[in-house]
């Protein structure tokens, strides 16, 4: 290699390269070492291993000596020292950075001791650092395994040569894996499903393969049944040829539901009589079980609970060997327990029976679990000798269905021989315990009723508002029939009868013109006639679509001024009769959330009509204002003008109803239908005092409506 | 002067005395060409039916418009004017009885040129088609010169 080509690689290169004299003086360093390093080539000539401000420390922490530096070994040595991994202090970072040495001593040909050594640098402080990351990780995650809940199980898949996936291997497992299989980790580890499930097929195994194959992780529930358990298995794969699984037992869960749910459906179902409930429909059996058991643990008794044809619905508990293995072993033995069993339940209903079984002698207690009045289960104890006993009777009794005297007799030592206090303090507890089993059956029975009648109402419920939902749309659609046959109504009207009208009135006038030598003053007079009932009739119907127009209009509900519109009304009113002197008040601040278009119509009406009743009076005054009446706003139009007589103040505010003469006030009887129809469409109510000559009030509410503040303003005058 | 005729589509015979009466009033001397429904309007517009091989000397000069009408209604005879490049610069004025909010909307979204109502008070109607006579007829310059 060339001298030039050699520097480039020297200056340019990744390792770091340190050259060193004999002495372990450093003479030349490429960049990459005074980048390792942390110092300038000038910063470091001159310096040698030995120096303690290198500051090097050994993989374990421990400090590295100079003399133990790979470059004087070699110095020493004349060999060469190879990949040592060591910490070597970084005084710009303040901190110690990886490398892997090596020193190669050169020698001159001839001469044993080098002159010169030169050591490579290979900086992994970050290789390290992931590294050490990585392993942290690594520790972690195997701690969240140990200590997870759920079963965690590596496998491996085993293929056949044509790739067909066969049976897979439990490569690795958790400790609640180990408890919820119920199997150590050495009884399993590299072994086949089959072996250690003892299944003829490996369960689940098309599924892991498929996700092994494709990479997607499944997840189900499922019964397994050789551990007679509930599981719900996640399943993940691991490379292409392993898979993992996480699962839980979910076994109690599962039987709770099903119990639950069996338990419902029985109770919720007959509404009349009990008599197709069953003991096992009321209660959880396995806990029934476990009460069961416990009793006769505590009590030294054996137990059962049957039905009350004796058939046992529970497992018998402690029952003895005399009793299991003797006599129930002979036929007639058996039909004989049972019978007895039956018996047992069925004599009292409150009292616990006591007497010796029917069927061998030993003493036996029993008690019914009821439902209300009826038995659906008997609980019986005993199976135990109470002193003084007849053991040579029962063993004769045994000799007779069969059995072998010796047998029995040894198996009728091992039953429990008690006093007879302690029998009925046995025969008490029963008689509690079942007594609130009692209970608690009708208490159940009587919760599933009353969610029976729950559900039942529930659906009553619905069904009532579905049926509700179809009449309201019944009814609107033909709400909007209505509407639309009245729109085409009144389309029809402000045509077709305003047509003969313009009729009436075009011929009257050509009459009038054209023939007017014909008509003397009566003619003419009563063509007139005819001609302003025409018009007055045409108006009556513009008056008429006016008010429908009303009733069908769109809503726009705002925040609207009423105070503001009132003084703008009376304003005009003002301005159209300047001669009339009329004081009038308006209470400022009053505000209502209704339909503007619709209450400025309102309004004017109303001011109007003010306006128009007062004008027999040479002064008038008109008010509009608001009170608070049993917590709402009730605005309050008021004048002193001709009022009316209270006597037909239902007829006010009907269509075309008047009650006063055209003569004394003009007017078609439309204005209050109109101010009325209006308010009630805002869902307020509108009423009206008065008395003949003493003034009229209309008072109307509005929903949403509000006075400024809470203390009504003092009436301030208004535009007068 | 035009003196291109009036179309006066009108099926009540009352209203077309009276609408006759009211241009003469107000010596509006325009023939007026009389139809009695949309189809046969739109037949006399458009030279087709009873009313082909007419001469173009007798397209209107003004076409006055009920909405209610036999056979096509008032609304689609002035769609189809409106419509067509022939006619649809001959001025056309609604005149009927309606003041309903829907039907004046459709009409001026169909391009009417005026909308009229014609009241109950014939005087007042006269002064209306006074005044429609005179922007229509006079005052008004029509795009096509004769």
């Amino acid at each position: 290699m060339a001298e030039d080509q050699f520097h480039l690689l020297f200056e340019t290169m990744g390792e770091g390269v340190v050259y060193q004299d004999a002495t372990g003086r450093i003479i030349e360093a490429n960049p990459a070492a005074e980048r390792i390093l942390g110092l300038t080539q000038d910063e470091m000539m001159g310096r040698t291993s030995m120096d303690p401000r290198w500051a090097c420390i050994r993989e374990d922490g421990s400090a590295l000596p100079g003399s133990a530096h790979p470059a004087m070994i070699a110095l020493r040595t004349g060999r060469p020292v190879l990949n040592v991994l060591m910490g070597i202090f970084h005084p710009r970072e303040n901190g110690y950075r990886w490398a892997v040495v090596s020193a190669i001593p050169q020698t001159r040909p001839g001469e044993t001791a080098p002159f010169q050594v030169y050591t490579t640098l290979t900086d992994v402080t970050e290789i390290r650092a992931a590294d050490a990351a990585r392993r942290e990780s690594e520790r972690r995650f195997s701690l969240l395994i140990e200590a997870a809940n759920e079963g965690i199980v590596l496998h491996r898949l085993v293929f056949d040569a044509n790739g067909k996936p066969l049976e897979y291997v439990l490569n690795e497992m958790n400790p609640a894996a180990e408890r919820i299989l119920g199997k150590s980790k050495a009884e399993v580890i590299g072994r086949s499903s089959r072996e250690v499930y003892g299944t003829a097929e490996p369960p689940y195994l098309d599924t892991y393969a498929e996700v092994a194959k494709t990479g997607i992780p499944q997840r189900f529930e499922t019964y397994f049944a050789p551990m007679d358990k509930h599981f719900y298995v996640s399943t993940a794969p691991l490379g292409t040829d392993g898979f993992a699984t996480i699962f839980f037992d979910m076994s109690d869960s599962k039987r709770l539901e099903e119990a639950l749910r069996k338990r419902l459906l029985v109770l919720t179902q007959p509404p009349g009589d009990t008599g197709a409930v069953a003991f096992g429909d009321i209660f959880d059996l396995e806990e029934i079980q476990a009460l069961q058991d416990a009793f006769s643990h505590a009590a030294g008794v054996s137990s059962i609970i049957s039905d009350t044809a004796g058939n046992p619905i529970t497992r018998p508990s402690r029952i003895t060997r005399f009793c299991s293995q003797i006599i129930q072993k002979t036929e007639r033995g058996l039909a004989n327990c049972i019978r007895s069993d039956a018996e047992l339940g069925r004599v009292s209903d409150h009292l616990p029976n006591i007497r010796p079984c029917l069927c061998c002698g030993l003493m036996d207690a029993g008690m019914p679990i009821m439902l209300g009045d009826r038995a659906i289960a008997n609980w019986l104890v005993g199976q135990a000798l109470v002193e003084p006993c007849r053991e040579n009777d029962i063993v004769e009794y045994a000799t007779r269905l069969g059995a072998n005297p010796e047998e029995a007799r040894e198996a009728l030592a091992e039953v429990p021989r008690i006093s007879v206090e302690r029998f009925s303090a046995i025969t008490e507890l029963l008689q509690i315990t079942a007594t609130q089993l009692s209970k608690l059956a009708l208490q159940n029975l009587l919760q599933g009723r009353e969610i029976s009648r729950r559900m039942d109402a529930e659906r009553d419920l619905r069904e009532l508002n579905l049926e509700l939902e179809k009449r309201v749309a019944a009814r609107t659609a033909a709400l909007e029939e209505i509407n639309r046959e009245l729109s085409a109504f009144s389309y029809s009207v402000s045509h077709d009868l305003r047509t003969p009208l313009r009729a009436i009135d075009g011929f009257s006038q050509a009459l009038l013109e054209d023939c007017v030598d014909g008509l003397d003053v009566s003619g003419k007079d009563y063509l007139n006639r005819i001609r302003a009932a025409t018009l007055r009739m045409s108006s009556l119907i513009d008056d008429m679509l006016h008010l429908s127009r009303i009733t069908r209009q769109e809503q726009n509900l705002t925040e609207i001024d009423l105070s503001a519109m009132a003084t703008e009304a009376l304003g005009e009113l003002r301005n159209m009769n300047p001669d009339r002197i009329v004081t009038c008040e308006v209470q400022p601040g009053m505000t209502a959330f209704a339909d503007r278009q619709l209450m400025r119509i309102a309004l004017m009406n109303l001011l109007s009509n003010s306006w128009k009743y007062s004008a027999k009076h040479k002064t008038a005054k008109i008010c509009f204002r608001c009170e608070q009446q049993d917590g709402e706003t009730v605005f309050i139009v008021s004048d002193d003008g001709a009022g009316f007589d209270m006597t037909y103040v239902d007829r006010l505010f009907g269509v075309f109803q008047r009650l006063h003469s055209a003569k004394d006030f003009e007017g078609n009887g439309i204005g209050l239908a109109t101010v009325k129809r209006i308010i009630t469409r805002h869902g307020g109510r509108i009423w009206a005092e008065g008395a003949t000559e003493k003034g009229a009030s209309f008072y109307f509410t509005l929903p949403g409506s509000k006075p400024d503040g809470e203390t009504p303003a003092p009436p301030t005058p208004g535009t007068a | 002067m035009d003196q291109r005729p009036i179309l006066l589509v009108e099926d009540n015979q009352d209203d077309e005395v009276l609408t006759i009466r009211a241009l003469q009033k107000n010596h509006i001397a325009n023939p007026v060409t009389i139809v009695r429904d949309g189809a046969e309007a739109l037949d006399y517009l458009f030279a087709t039916g009873a009313h082909e091989g007419r001469s173009d000397d007798e397209t209107p000069a003004l076409v006055l418009l009920d909405l209610k009408l036999p056979k096509i209604d008032g609304l689609e005879v002035l769609r189809r004017i409106k419509a067509e490049e022939k006619t649809r610069l001959i001025p056309v004025v609604i005149l009927t009885t309606s003041k309903e909010e829907q039907d004046i909307v459709a009409s001026y979204r169909l391009g009417v040129n005026s909308y009229v109502r014609k009241p109950v008070d014939f005087n007042e109607f006269t002064e209306a088609v006074g005044r429609l006579g005179l922007y229509w007829l006079i005052v008004n310059i029509p795009p096509f010169g004769r």
